[in-house]
């Protein structure tokens, strides 16, 4: 390994703007298929909210699962893992994929708060899968755009994603388990405890390491 | 008067500015996937990783998949700062050699 070579700026330039290109190959090749199932499992997630209680529980948590086994599978084939808020422009076709998908399923719980309206779940689901496809696809096309230009650092921190995370799971988790009669309280009461579990958790981390340090 | 370049010496080398210009571009990827990116020997790529985190800019994570123990890199926050520095850096050496030419 040697330091020593003839410096040309735009030689390093170059050579960063290329391993940049080779990741976004990388992560294109078989990007439609994780994308397809991707929007599947959000329609199954979405739709499944107007079907009777615990069987919407069980599209939800089988959903998420799936989400999560799917994230998982596709990083370790690729051996790269990119959270979809931390680029940072492409973080904002994120939030308004999460605001879509949030809207379609309050539409799904106000027509079916009071156990009726249960036909919604197949348009829903169609219209929730057809809004992540598009969604996704249109952040990997803003992220290779990322790619080409931004160099900055990212403003947003990895903790707090995990945070909001967990708070929608835990918040979503316990409306379902109180019949969703009180969705608001319940939501509340669940992203009050996701957070501070996580919080908890990452400082506890902080501490330890801080520790280990010295 | 033309300002003196100001390069960080940890991510100078072609071969960490390519680590980092991945990193960068990514939460974390594997210590497999970036040598096969870099085009370096295991050995090779470990000594750049050792320096990156010596200078406080990379930070290893170690998890098992499938029976195997792989490692994970990301850049920290201060790394993060850092390579953006490098590249602003370049750009206007870049950008000077052109106009000079």
């Amino acid at each position: 390994m040697s330091d020593h070579y003839e410096f040309n700026p735009s030689d390093a330039l170059s050579a960063v703007h290329g391993a940049r290109a080779d990741l976004a190959a990388r992560l294109d090749e078989g990007s439609w298929s994780y994308d397809l199932i991707y929007s599947a499992l959000a329609g199954v997630i979405v739709g499944g909210q107007a079907l009777p209680w615990g069987w919407n529980l069980a599209a939800s948590l089988g959903g998420a699962a799936a989400l999560g086994l799917l994230a998982r599978d596709w990083s370790r084939r690729k051996g790269v893992w990119v959270c979809g808020v931390t680029p940072r422009r492409a973080r904002w076709v994120s939030l308004g994929l999460g605001v879509g998908i949030a809207a379609v399923s309050g539409v799904v719980f106000l027509m079916t708060y009071n156990g009726g309206s249960r036909w919604i779940a197949l348009p829903a689901a169609l219209a929730a899968a057809i809004i992540a496809l598009i969604g996704s696809r249109l952040w990997r096309r803003v992220f290779k755009l990322d790619l080409a230009e931004d160099f900055g650092p990212s403003s947003i921190s990895y903790g707090l994603v995990l945070l909001l995370g967990a708070a929608g799971l835990a918040g979503s988790g316990l409306a379902h388990l109180m019949g969703a009669q009180e969705m608001l309280v319940a939501w509340l009461l669940g992203a009050g405890l996701g957070i501070s579990a996580v919080a908890g958790a990452m400082m506890l981390r902080r501490a330890l390491r801080a520790g280990a340090a010295h | 008067m033309i300002a003196v370049p100001q390069f960080d010496a940890a991510i100078h080398a072609p071969g960490r500015l390519q680590i980092c210009a991945l990193l960068s571009a990514s939460d974390q990827v594997e210590f497999a996937t970036l040598r096969e990116a870099i085009g370096v020997s295991d050995s090779v790529l470990s000594k750049h990783l050792k320096l990156l985190e010596e200078a406080g800019y990379v930070r290893p994570r170690k998890a098992t998949s499938e029976g195997r123990q792989r490692t994970w890199l990301s850049l920290t926050t201060e790394g993060r700062r850092a390579f953006a520095a490098h590249v602003a850096e370049l750009t206007r050496l870049a950008g000077l050699t052109r106009a000079a030419e």
